[in-house]
């Protein structure tokens, strides 16, 4: 046997532990991608749960008329006609407090309480009071035995009714320290409605024939609209300002056994005697009301009994005596439903996570749910929703508004389409110059020259996308506001002066043309541009004035209805373009460079003509390199953040018109991670915008990179 | 097959009649020695190179060279590597105009016109040549497109014209028979032999006036340069050649004068023959023998 000398084990040592590094760095990489991907997943999915939802014991207390449970749904009030508001606490149903001032017992009528905690009382004597019940917490404390129920009362004055209807509490207006209320009621003599203050009330009859059959009615969150559902299975809008008035009416269909608002008390929600459930709402247009239904949720088993709103979101409890769910406006998804026998009475608390029932025996059933973002669904991401306010679906992001009430609309289309629109500018602008750029540099300036001009547009790389983005924002994009007329026809005005100085330059002798060398007559497009530009400045005004009425953004406006931006699409194309350029010439400008030597020399020496060499055999030949030069450039303008955020006004419309802004999807997480809660639904979405983000680089890098293989096959050179 | 079986020479006379022309009496007169190819000293002068100096920078790479090529004749050119054969073969086309700082005085003629007046149309003048480089470089494209690229960048866009071009070319480059049926295929997929034949087709395809091969076979197994030998040969009848090898044999096989360079310098030119068998020069007899230092 031979003796292996030591050097080659050395050797063979050393190529092992380099092997095994290398191929663990790589593994690094590999698991260090994955476990961001896998962060980012994380985050991103509970956004894809459904609600849970778990039944609790349930309780025996008395009937009620009425339940209402705390913010916390740690404790419940129940409105008990003959002992009035029993608090409890929950879930061990050890009693707090009973109530019993203000009206006399028993209780003639009790209103459902609304989600606020307001409710009407008739009393023994035919005597109207309006209650609130509060709760009275020690800061910060959370044992609910420490808490003390208050009911605030009002009114106490005599009412002739059969029956209350519907009572509203105006918030106290002028020097008023009170809240006014709006009462309709129906008694003998039809249906009559009265706003109390102060003293006595003033009953004033309401004689609208198709209110004849009214069941069910609700006051506007103003008071100055009613509406009413029928028996005969209509919904009346009436205007109360001054004489009441019919505004419009929608079919509903079934008889109407409940009405109740969603939160912001602008959706009404309609409960048939079938169960069928619709939303509606009324949309201001000019000066009248479209009446539309605009949400239609599952079908419920049993006449609908009453509705309660979250106050946080936009999700519903609605009963029938044999079925409990609750549903979310917008996304219409079902979060939670049960079936309970009997149930007269319930209540959601303000967060939405508990849910109670009281049955007619006194039963107390209560479930607890978990549906933490029940406002997402795959529709509200990606499709057409209906929005309270709205005319029609639409798709929409808007995260924040100015009210407690407000609800995000988390569309990702505007996000993705303004991605894509800004990349799209920006390659418009980008493209020409750095592909162009790149073949003349490579193949027809002179050595000199290219020595000059290829480390200077690699400079422009160096710039931060901060100071493009400033740049573009604060002066580049005034600087358009004020000539944008200019740099549209300037293209034109070169191209029509090129077009002049061409034919001269063919004319010029044919020594003095070969003086100027191969690649060099070029420079003569410099006067060209500068020709066209002395033109447009001289020309442009008097265009504007004879063909756009003196006013290029005004004509926009009138014949185009486009608004014109300062912050848009052309100035991020600008800007996002000039940082792109730099990538996507000196990739382009390599792969060009790289072509075999001996290709172009077969070409010219078959008696191509430089321009045919490098249309026919280089530009081919470099077509992997260029495709992924062009794929590494969108890649940049893509996830670009800087530049848009910086040049655009951020405004996350649909538009493909040059002079409208965007947002994008890396802007929007710049301008919207600082103001979302952790953990919040705003903030999940951002995670999967970032998880978007990262799908579209990565679709776009592996069909890229397919495709160069592909094309490099094809046009692979020894 | 024997490759020494085939005559190098095609029409053994072995008398002189007349006084040569101007081109070649200078050298003819040096030698003194009667010709034996007198159908290749009839021949009317197709490439002529005058008092030619050429500079890469400050260097100089050729010095005062004289040569005339006649018409369908073979001229080869030898010697040592770095002497500058490649050099005045890329004079002929002007493809040096490609290298920076490249100087050059003097004259070259191709047919009637000089090809270094300020006037001429380098590209029309590349038109009228075809060139063989010492290693294939077949376009990364379609055979078809390959060779038919000369009349395309031409703007022949006839496909009659560019199907019989194709054809004719990659007959008369022996290629026909192996590529046919593959046309369409990349003409990166064929052998070494088969690209460099396919590069001569391309070459040959515009019907050039003059064939410049640098060293073709270079790369070639002995049974494929055996094959572009004996193009070479067909090929005479139609076209002027020449060509730079460094295979001795080759250049006595096919070709009809051969021209001995050394540093740059045109050492001796004359019938192959003459020059293979009785060199004027010492230098020549080195070099061809083998016991060049
Ligand atoms: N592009 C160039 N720039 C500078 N000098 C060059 C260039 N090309 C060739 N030379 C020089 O010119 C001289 C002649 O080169 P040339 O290529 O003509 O030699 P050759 O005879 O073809 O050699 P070989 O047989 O090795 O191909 C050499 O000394 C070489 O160094
Ligand atoms: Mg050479």
């Amino acid at each position: 046997m031979t003796r292996i000398p030591p050097a080659l084990i050395r050797a063979k040592r050393t190529d092992r532990f380099m092997t095994g590094i290398i191929t663990m760095g790589g593994f690094l990489i590999i698991a260090a991608v994955l476990g961001i991907l896998v962060f980012i997943g994380r985050e991103a999915l509970p956004l894809a749960r459904s609600g849970k939802s778990r039944t609790n014991p349930s309780l025996q207390v008395a009937p009620v008329a009425g339940l209402l449970a705390d913010e916390s749904g740690k404790v419940i009030g129940l409105l008990r006609p003959d002992s009035g508001v029993e608090c409890i606490a929950l879930p061990s149903g050890t009693p707090l407090a009973t109530l019993q001032d203000g009206p006399v017992r028993p209780w003639k009528q009790a209103t459902e309480p609304s989600s606020r905690g307001e409710f009407a009382v008739l009393d023994q004597e035919n005597k109207l009071f309006f209650g609130r019940l509060n709760w009275e917490k020690p800061s910060g404390d959370p044992d609910p035995t420490h808490w003390t129920p208050t009911v605030e009362w009002n009114g106490g004055m005599p009412a002739s009714m059969d029956t209350l209807l519907a009572v509203r509490a105006l918030p106290p207006s002028g020097l008023a320290t009170q809240p006014s209320y709006r009462v309709l009621a129906s008694g003998k003599d039809g249906l009559s409605w009265t706003e109390w203050s102060e003293g006595a009330l003033t009953w004033k009859s309401i004689t609208i024939p198709e209110l004849q059959d009214t069941t069910q009615a609700i006051w506007s969150a103003d008071g100055a609209h009613l509406w009413a559902g029928t028996r005969s299975g209509n919904l009346h809008f009436l205007s109360m300002e001054g004489e009441p008035t019919l505004n419009s009416s929608l079919a509903f269909g079934e008889p109407v056994t409940a009405l109740g608002f969603v939160l912001g008390q602008t959706s009404l929600l309609v409960g048939g005697e079938q169960g069928k459930l619709l939303a509606c709402q009324a949309i201001k247009k000019e000066d009248a009301f479209l009446l539309q239904w605009f949400h239609q949720f599952e079908k419920l088993n049993g006449p609908i009994r009453g509705f309660k709103s979250s106050l946080r979101d936009k999700r519903f409890l609605a009963w029938s005596p044999n079925h409990v769910v609750v549903d979310h406006l917008t996304t219409e998804n079902r979060i939670f439903s049960a079936s309970a026998q009997d149930t007269r009475h319930a209540s959601l608390s303000a967060r939405g996570e508990f849910i109670y029932a009281a049955s007619s025996t006194g039963e107390l059933r209560s479930w607890s749910m978990d549906a933490p973002h029940p406002e997402i669904s795959a529709k509200v991401l990606w499709g057409k929703v209906h929005y309270e306010g709205y005319e029609k679906p639409e798709q929409v992001w808007q995260s924040s508004g100015g009210t407690d009430d407000f609800e995000p609309k988390l569309s990702l289309m505007p996000l993705v389409f303004g991605t894509l629109k800004g990349t799209l500018f920006a390659m418009l602008f980008a493209l020409p110059l750095a592909l162009f750029g790149a073949l003349y540099t490579s193949q027809f300036a002179h050595p000199r020259l290219k020595n000059i001009i290829k480390p200077a547009v690699e400079i422009m790389a160096a710039l931060p996308s901060v100071v493009l983005g400033f740049l573009a924002g604060l002066v580049l994009a005034p600087l358009l506001e004020k000539s944008a007329i200019h740099v549209i026809l300037l293209p034109f005005f070169a191209l029509l002066a090129a077009c002049i100085v061409a034919p001269l330059w063919i004319r010029m002798p044919k020594g003095f043309r070969l003086g100027w060398g191969q690649g060099r007559e070029t420079l003569w497009l410099i006067p060209a541009i500068f020709i066209g530009l002395g033109l447009c400045i001289v020309l442009a005004p008097s265009f504007e004035r004879i063909f756009l009425g003196g006013d290029f953004r005004a004509w926009l406006l009138a014949k185009h209805s486009i608004t014109y931006d300062q912050r848009n699409a052309i100035v991020v194309g600008f800007a996002m373009g000039f940082a792109v350029i730099p990538i996507i010439f000196s990739v382009s400008e390599d792969a060009l460079s790289s072509v075999p030597k001996a290709l172009t020399s077969a070409s010219l020496a078959c008696g191509a003509s430089p321009w045919q060499t490098a249309w026919r055999v280089v530009v081919p030949t470099a077509s992997p390199g260029i495709f992924s030069a062009i794929m590494v450039g969108l890649g940049r303008a893509i996830g670009e953040t800087m530049i848009v955020l910086m040049a655009t006004g951020n405004t996350p419309l649909m538009d493909w018109s040059p002079f409208n802004g965007m947002r994008t999807l890396a802007a929007n997480i710049a301008v919207e991670a600082p103001e979302a809660p952790v953990h919040g639904t705003l903030y999940r979405v951002l995670f999967l915008t970032a998880l978007l983000l990262f799908a579209l680089t990565f679709l776009l890098n592996t069909g890229a990179e397919v495709i160069r293989q592909h094309l490099r096959k094809r046009y692979e050179t020894f | 097959m024997d490759l020494n079986e085939r005559p190098v020479i095609p029409e053994p006379v072995p008398t002189i009649t007349e006084p040569p022309r101007a081109g070649e009496a200078h050298i003819l007169s040096q030698q003194g020695t009667p010709l034996t190819d007198r159908a290749a000293l009839e021949a009317p002068t197709m490439v002529s190179v005058k008092d030619l100096n050429l500079f890469y920078g400050r260097k100089q790479a050729l010095h005062g060279i004289n040569l005339e090529v006649g018409k369908n004749t073979v001229m080869a050119l030898i010697g040592p590597s770095g002497c500058g054969k490649s050099t005045l073969l890329r004079c002929i086309n002007r493809m040096n105009d490609l290298i920076d700082n490249v100087r050059i005085d003097g004259h070259v003629r191709v047919g009637q016109s000089d090809i270094y007046a300020p006037d001429v149309d380098v590209i029309g003048l590349r038109m009228r040549m075809g060139m063989v480089f010492q290693k294939s470089n077949p376009f990364p494209k379609s055979i078809y497109e390959n060779v038919a690229y000369g009349l395309r960048v031409q703007g022949v866009k006839n496909r009659a014209v560019l199907d019989e071009a194709v054809e004719r070319s990659l007959i008369s480059a022996g290629l026909w028979d192996e590529v046919k049926d593959r046309l369409n295929e990349s003409g990166l997929g064929l052998s070494g032999g088969q690209q460099q034949r396919l590069c001569i087709a391309r070459a040959l395809a515009v019907k050039p006036e003059v064939l410049l091969m640098d060293e073709p076979c270079s790369a070639l197994d002995p049974l494929a340069t055996s094959r572009i030998e004996e193009l070479i040969f067909e090929l005479k009848r139609d076209f002027t050649i020449v060509i730079v090898t460094h295979n001795m044999q080759q250049a006595a096989r096919v070709s009809d004068f051969t021209a001995f360079f050394w540093m740059g310098k045109l050492i001796e030119v004359g019938l192959t023959e003459k020059l293979f068998t009785n060199p004027r020069e010492r230098m020549t007899e080195d070099y061809i023998s083998g016991r060049f230092g």
